[in-house]
């Protein structure tokens, strides 16, 4: 029988994570310590069309296959000279990373038999397994098992607790900081106190017997008071030391990390999300408004990190994926849909920069364009596995599933 | 007089293979229909435990009158519907005074929110909400939120219906096809984004035997569904809209010759229902919002042959659900997590309060529910994953909103604290305890919770003096404050 997803919650639950947070990291998990590194993933939902963010803008089957939607090479950026990769026209904030040596492309990460339906493909990313139904455990979740150690927030989830790539660990979701507390005292002032109190008091009672479910909702509640005391406080008197992009609705997120970061919250693991990249229709506008936000507040969020605490700066690095990319070949909707294979994005002043494994070939793409698919060139779990065993200091041997490739690429120091 | 209105109206799926799949060796027990018995009678729980999953949450006057009405003949009173219509365009003035312009996301969502608060019909309305999440279906552009309003009043007026019925109903609705592209999908290149759900979210589910070949072919025959200005459905037979080819769906052919492409999405739906895939996919996902989560296989399997044998009626299907033993076993009780409309509006309907369902709407979202507005087709997370410290906290700051006097906050709420202290008689601070203990969770916390909230109560400003029900200021003070702590506790999360 296959085990669901809750099928394992359920499991797990009884198993430990019916204890407070704290009380179950310090008696389970913490085999090893983290290092102090911090690793910030930004998951781009939708399946990104990577040969319009990055891609061979001047090859023949690229036009071809892209009546309306091919960018001129006159429009868009050339990565560098000597490689035939032009990045989106929006993306000149990629560029200057580029060109300062603090940005990797991995390219053609993909794995075999691809899955077109974007949330089996994203499960396979979530449990780096691209043989999996369900997700049992989440490499990310895999990871803090083993190195979550003494760590009271090992990681911080900011995109609404929507993906399993942390199923199993409580990871507190953090929305919006400012509603990020308790709020208590109903009528007069004078019971603020010992409401608090009361509310703290009656998460943390043992229910004996209790519905797995019902244990878990108790111990995520416990878990969230101190989780809201600890981020009220921690950089509570940030300020941007420089410029984010004005009006972009990313700010509010990275600031916050930003001020993680800055101030020295001991968290290893944050993550990001953003939706909107399924551009099956009007593709062209949707991208460069998708691409316009990003590029902008990647740059201003390293400058910011770099210019109020540069050790915490060299100690960061942001780890971009979508489940896939796109078909080749535009469909009748000035749009594209599902294809396969992709690039992974890495920034940081550590990283180093530069393109790593090979671009899929479109010399060997055939007629009808708009149902061809980029091949894969590198298996994702080689990404993975370079994150987890040098810049997480663990070992993916043990955080990726059995027999997965491996074999580092190099990308990070 | 309430009757069993339009939606008693069932779409015949034609092509049901004779009896469908092997039927399983006979009814399990778990689905007989539950009796009560001296050992395990009808009492206040099991008739809270029946509002909580069939409605968004009872008021206690409604557990009362269940109560007395037994479990058959309230069943019968759920399941019971009536045409009521809700208004999708325009603006709107409910009766306490809030104005909605349902030109907007927000005033779409209060619509909504008021119409579960105050339905005639609860039952019709959670099963709308169970379509609506199955769908799940948002806005491409916030310009034009009227259509999610005649999307939801589409999925309501079908609600009991028949499960084809309801897929004729989406597949032409002007919210999913814009939602999925559909209305953009050409003979000469189909879109598959609608095609590729249809089969991955709707029916079939996600690895169940469909091949990519079956959805390129089931987009094909799905062609000629589109929109004229003003988002107004028609199928547009022309050779340049549908594709008139001959398509082949999970190895049955589809074939309708010209003018006759809109007979495609019949044949497609009646493929796509007869493979048993499809009734083994509703059943469970009916059952995990409704009962509990997992059910075994075997449950599982005459699920589906009872949803398939009666052509995916879903009033005669929730009708056993509703009524069987599983429903009311311990499997079931307290297994499954409210939603944030199970919560927001279930305690605004407990406390009889006045709230701006604008207010409620905002407070949903940041509870993790884009209602009307989903971000992915996949719909909504399940079980634990409501639960995070982020929607904790939101929650427990509803309810804190909800009891604050004089409306300081979004929700501008106003509920009366003496309430029940007056329709019951109660006269001390173990009693209010035990009497909203009793209504909100069953009576069924640990008991260190109730010995702490009768401190609680027995903390006048702080400090030592005794509660007394007779002093008005001390009940507007403890009974709000009381109401917000257990609101808060863990079990008041579970339905």
């Amino acid at each position: 029988m296959k085990t669901t997803r809750r099928d394992f919650l359920s499991k797990s639950l009884s198993a430990g994570l019916a204890l407070p947070l704290g009380a179950r990291i310090l008696s389970g998990g913490g085999l090893d310590k983290p290092g102090d590194k911090i690793l910030v993933v930004f998951q781009w939902m939708g399946g990104v069309d990577i040969l319009n963010t990055l891609g061979p803008m001047g090859h023949s089957v690229y036009k071809a296959a892209r009546p309306t939607l091919a960018i001129p090479t006159s429009k868009a950026i050339k990565l560098a000279s000597g490689s035939d990769l032009y990045l989106h026209p929006a993306l000149k904030d990629f560029k200057a990373l580029w060109d300062a040596g603090e940005m990797a492309v991995i390219q053609g990460v993909g794995y075999p038999k691809p899955n077109f339906s974007h949330f089996q493909a994203m499960k396979y990313w979530y449990a780096a397994d691209p043989t999996i139904l369900n997700v049992a455990r989440g490499w990310l979740a895999r990871y803090l098992d083993l190195y979550a150690g003494g760590s009271a927030l090992p990681a911080l989830d900011f995109q609404r607790g929507m993906s399993p790539v942390f199923t199993g660990h409580p990871v507190p979701v953090v929305g919006n900081i400012a509603n990020f507390r308790f709020r208590t005292d109903p009528y007069t002032r004078i019971d603020r106190g010992l409401e608090e109190k009361k509310l703290r008091a009656h998460a943390s009672l043992a229910r004996p017997g209790a519905h797995p479910l019902l244990s878990f909702t108790a111990a995520a509640q416990a878990a969230a008071f101190d989780a809201a005391d600890t981020l009220q406080k921690t950089g509570k008197n940030y300020k941007p030391a420089v410029t984010y992009p004005a009006g972009n609705p990313l700010n509010r997120t990275f600031q916050l990390l930003a001020r993680y970061i800055i101030h020295g919250l001991k968290t290893h693991v944050y993550y990001l999300f953003l939706g909107g990249f399924d551009t099956h229709s009007a593709e062209a506008t949707r991208l460069e408004v998708l691409l316009s936000r990003v590029g902008p507040v990647i740059k201003a969020f390293f400058d910011d990190l770099k210019a109020q605490n540069p050790a915490a700066a060299k100690k960061t690095i942001l780890f971009q994926w979508s489940e896939f990319s796109r078909r080749i070949g535009e469909n009748g909707n000035a749009g594209t849909d599902h294809g396969a294979a992709t690039c992974n994005f890495v920034f940081g002043p550590s990283v180093k920069g530069g393109l790593y494994g090979t671009y899929p070939d479109l010399s060997k793409a055939s007629p009808p364009y708009n149902k061809a698919n980029l091949v894969y060139t590198t298996d994702f779990r080689r990404v993975l596995a370079e994150i987890v065993d040098k810049w997480l200091e663990g070992s993916s041997a043990k955080v990726l599933p059995p027999g997965s490739p491996t074999k580092h690429l190099g990308f990070l120091p | 007089m309430p009757d069993s209105g339009p939606s008693s109206r069932v779409v015949p799926v034609r092509s049901l293979s004779p009896g469908g799949p092997p039927l399983p060796a006979g009814p399990p027990e778990e689905l007989a229909p539950w009796r009560p018995t001296s050992q395990d009678p009808w009492n206040l729980e099991k008739a809270a435990h029946l509002l909580r999953r069939t409605g968004f949450g009872p008021t206690p006057e409604e557990v009362e009158f269940v109560l007395a009405l037994g479990p058959d003949r309230a069943v019968d009173a759920l399941l019971t519907t009536a045409p009521h219509p809700v208004p999708t365009h325009g603006t709107h003035v409910l009766p306490s005074g809030e104005i909605l312009n349902l030109g907007t996301l927000a005033g779409q969502r209060a619509m909504l929110l008021y119409t579960q608060s105050h339905t005639p019909y609860p039952f019709q309305e959670k099963m709308a909400a169970f379509w609506l999440d199955h769908f799940s279906v948002g806005l491409k552009s916030s310009a034009f939120p009227e259509p999610m309003g005649v999307h939801a009043a589409t999925l309501r007026t079908l609600a009991l219906s028949s499960f084809k019925e309801i897929l004729l109903a989406v597949t032409k609705d002007p919210a999913m096809l814009v939602w999925l592209d559909n209305w953009l999908s050409r003979a000469r290149k189909p879109n598959e984004n609608y095609g590729r759900e249809l089969l991955e979210l709707y029916t079939m589910g996600v690895g169940s035997g469909y091949t990519e070949q079956d959805v390129k072919e089931a987009s094909r025959a799905l062609t000629g569904h589109t929109l004229r200005p003003r988002n107004q459905y028609y199928f547009n037979p022309s050779t340049w809209y549908h594709d008139y080819g001959v398509k082949t769906v999970l190895g049955k052919r589809i074939y309708n010759p010209y003018p006759n492409g809109a007979k495609d999405l019949d044949d497609l739906l009646d493929i796509v229902l007869d493979h048993p895939a499809t009734a083994k996919f509703l059943a469970r996902k009916i059952w995990e919002y409704f009962v509990y989560l997992d059910p075994g296989t075997a449950l599982v399997d005459y699920l589906a042959y009872l949803l398939r044998k009666d052509g995916y009626n879903i009033r005669s299907f929730m009708s056993i659900v509703l009524r069987s033993k599983a429903f009311y076993s311990a499997a079931a009780y307290r297994a499954l997590v409210k939603d944030p409309l199970d919560y927001c509006v279930g305690l605004a309907r407990f406390l009889h309060a006045g709230v701006s369902y604008t207010g409620m709407g905002a407070r949903v979202v940041l509870q993790g529910y884009p209602l009307l507005n989903f971000e992915n087709p996949s719909g909504l997370p399940d079980g634990a994953a409501w639960i995070n410290s982020q929607t904790l906290i939101e929650r427990a700051n509803y309810a804190e909103a909800l009891i604050q006097q004089g409306g300081r906050t979004n929700l501008k709420a106003t509920f009366d604290p003496f309430r029940e202290i007056k329709r019951k008689g109660l006269a001390s601070a173990a009693g209010v305890v035990d009497h909203y203990l009793l209504y909100m969770v069953d009576g069924k916390v640990p008991p260190a919770v109730r010995s702490s909230l009768v401190d609680y109560m027995n903390r006048i400003d702080s400090g030592p003096r005794k509660f007394d029900v007779r002093n008005a200021a001390h009940v507007r003070q403890k009974v709000s404050g009381l109401v917000h702590l257990i609101a808060a506790l863990p079990e008041f999360q579970m339905k």
